[in-house]
């Protein structure tokens, strides 16, 4: 079977808009994709060693649901999705922008995303 | 037969009654739908949560729902959604599912989209 190509961009760091492109570059990788993860200038937040994920406003109930069901935090999950062959890259940076990456994560421009997005078998992003 | 395929994934449950609509409007046009229902767009799955939220911006969301599920939209909901930790009601009509099948059906739709 063809390897299917999926792009996932994450374009929030709130811990409700966290989990689901993780989730799916972790399901996609882990069924065999090429699995590209993407972070704008707000998502490559999540990418900090610093980063804490925090819920938006009148959400703050699922930091206790997801502890209390045993879901892996935001930074288990992206180690997974690495581990699982997924490659990261961040779009938009500012020169003056400082970042302590958790896992090296090359910068692209968002022109060179877009191109991946259009001939990937599925493109999301949250 | 159906024109296209759509996939919605809705992760928060005030953006619900929106895609709602969209999805209605596209399942009127003999268009195939799908709506995934993640964190806390999962609520509205389950039957507790809709009593309390009977009308959300004069909007019946019950009522949008079953209209939704009577046009045959399918409604998924993740199966490791944080809710089951709190008892999952889930409403007639819907199913959990991972995120094999999530991916199974986004693979094949036209339109994926987010909210």
């Amino acid at each position: 079977m063809e390897k299917k190509k999926v792009v996932v961009m994450a374009l929030h760091d709130e811990l409700e808009s966290a989990y689901p492109p993780l989730n799916v570059a972790v399901g996609a990788a882990s069924s065999g994709a090429d699995v590209i993860l993407a972070f704008s200038r707000r998502g490559v937040n999540i990418l900090d060693k610093r980063y804490v994920s925090v819920p938006s406003e009148d959400l703050e109930y699922l930091s206790n649901a997801l502890n209390d069901f045993g879901v892996s935090s935001v930074h288990d999950l992206l180690g997974i999705a690495v581990e699982m062959g997924a490659q990261l890259y961040v779009v938009d940076l500012d020169v003056n922008d400082r970042f302590d990456f958790i896992h090296p994560a090359e910068q692209v421009p968002i022109k060179w995303l877009l191109n991946e997005a259009a001939a990937a078998d599925l493109f999301m992003h949250f | 037969m159906a024109n296209k395929k759509f996939v919605y994934f809705v992760s928060l449950s005030s953006n619900v009654p929106y895609v709602l609509k969209k999805a209605l409007k596209n399942a009127e046009e003999d268009n195939e739908v799908s709506i995934f229902f993640d964190l806390d767009g999962a609520r509205v799955l389950d039957k507790r949560y809709l009593k309390i939220m009977e009308r959300t911006h004069n909007i019946d969301l019950q009522k949008l729902m079953q209209q939704a599920l009577d046009k045959g939209i399918k409604f998924f909901g993740c199966q490791m959604n944080v809710l089951i930790a709190d008892g999952l009601e889930l409403m007639d009509g819907a199913e959990l599912s991972g995120v094999a099948t999530f991916l199974e059906t986004a693979y094949q739709a036209d339109a994926v989209l987010s909210y």
